[in-house]
């Protein structure tokens, strides 16, 4: 039945704008499903870097998500590979020198559990490690090399993908670039 | 998703390419139906035109000016300035290109002494076959995807299968736009009050923004979460229904009966 009056109208108009604005809050997107950039995640500069969930050496789960609001430095890396073992310094020194504002995660690629431990106690490593010794994270990220490091700002967008080693300088002028973002 | 298809040397885009010709094919419509709203086919052939460039134009303009920095630091400014004009499509500001829009349509109605709720009228099926346009356009880039769905009719698209937005979109234009062609060609919109096309166009994309925007997995928000294109749709939706509320007498007019002799 149509409305006839101005006042029914105008009653009809303000139910549906109740009900729409209830539909609305309800249909709110979550905070942790904000997409920054519009775009779909993906292992490219410009895009919201894909969350995944791994486990560490000594089994407990970490999930690339749980560093959200501050800068990462997602390093894929392998205990045969000598440049990854070259540049585990910077990577500890950095670590520690932005403890709190940035965090470096590193990610051993296609290695069982306990080489990874072994190899993370000998070299002193205290930043997160997560092992992906079937490699999904890896091939997600189109890893083609060791290592591989990707520069995460504070709200999860990928800005710089470098393959290769990382110098110390280079290492702290791109985290204080990520902190400055 | 198909961003492009090669014919032997020749690369086409295809959003850009659905873009274009989804501009011909509204004109082509607008023109066609434009005897039915009392119009002639160069009048609306020409306005819809010249909107369309007047909000493509904005748009850019806008983007420009908000990416200033960008275009400043191309040399030499030759390159600049045909940056700056290029052919490139998310390069575009929407509110720019709607205030521009708006303001070129204002003043087309009163250069041609043209009633401007009557012309919005005569427009609204450029408008809807637009937005068809852009659902394909969409479709083939990728944009505007759904969420994740389990759904029979879910597309493979972003790594997952998921409900095909783009889609819906589209099919609730093509339902706003045949709907539209069969009162416009039956007559049935024939004495209606100026502007209530407009209003009943306004009030199909506002339910059509307002029931997909959930589904989407793009999209735009602002503060706490809020889903920009839902909140425009539910205003659409408002405004459409304070026009009818506007129009409609302040009291029920009781018909009295003929008196017998």
């Amino acid at each position: 039945m149509m409305p006839h009056t101005r006042l029914q109208w105008l009653i009809l108009t303000a139910v549906i704008a109740v009900i729409g604005g209830s539909w609305i809050v309800a249909n709110r997107v979550p905070e942790e499903a904000v997409n920054p950039t519009g775009r779909p995640p993906s292992a490219s500069i410009g895009h919201p870097a894909p969350d995944f969930t791994l486990q560490t050496p000594d089994g407990d789960s970490i999930s690339l998500s749980d560093f959200r609001g501050q800068a990462v430095v997602l390093n894929f890396w392998a205990t045969w590979c000598s440049i990854c073992r070259t540049e585990t310094p910077h990577l500890q020194a950095a670590s520690l020198e932005f403890q709190g504002e940035a965090a470096v995660f590193g990610v051993s690629v296609r290695e069982p559990a306990h080489l990874v431990a072994s190899t993370v106690e000998d070299r002193g490593i205290t930043y997160p490690i997560a092992v992906d010794s079937a490699g999904e994270v890896g091939q997600l990220y189109l890893v083609r090399a060791f290592p591989t490091t990707y520069f995460i700002d504070s709200r999860g967008v990928i800005v710089e993908i470098r393959t290769g080693g990382l110098s110390e300088p280079l290492l702290l002028a791109r985290l204080q670039d990520l902190l400055i973002q | 998703m198909l961003p492009t298809i090669v014919v032997g040397p020749v690369s086409l885009r295809m959003p850009g390419l659905a873009l274009i010709v989804g501009v011909w094919i509204a004109l082509e419509i607008a023109s066609r139906l434009a005897q039915h709203q009392d119009f002639s086919e160069d009048q609306l052939f020409s306005a819809g035109f010249c909107l369309h460039v007047a909000r493509l134009a904005g748009a850019r303009l806008g983007f420009v000016l908000l990416n200033l920095d960008l275009y400043t630091s191309i040399t030499p400014l030759s390159r600049a300035v045909l940056a700056a004009f290029a052919l490139s499509s998310g390069t575009e500001n929407i509110w720019f290109g709607l205030v521009a829009g708006g303001a070129f349509f204002w003043w087309f109605a009163q250069q041609n002494e043209l009633a401007p709720l009557r012309l919005a009228d005569a427009l609204v099926p450029a408008v809807l076959m637009m937005g068809i346009a852009v659902g394909f356009a969409n479709f083939f880039s990728g944009d505007y995807y759904g969420v994740f769905t389990t759904l029979p009719w879910g597309i493979d698209l972003w790594g997952g299968v998921r409900h095909p937005t783009q889609i819906y979109f589209l099919l609730a234009c093509v339902i706003l736009l045949g709907g539209l062609i069969w009162l416009l060609l039956t007559d049935r919109a024939q004495g209606w009050p100026p502007g209530t096309i407009s209003q009943l166009c306004l009030l199909g994309l506002g339910v059509a923004w307002l029931l997909i925007e959930p589904l989407r997995a793009d999209s735009p928000v602002f503060g706490d979460g809020w889903r920009i294109w839902q909140m425009i749709g539910l205003t659409a939706i408002v405004v459409s229904l304070l026009g009818f509320a506007w129009r409609a007498p302040s009291q029920a007019q009781n018909v009295q009966p003929a008196e017998q002799p």
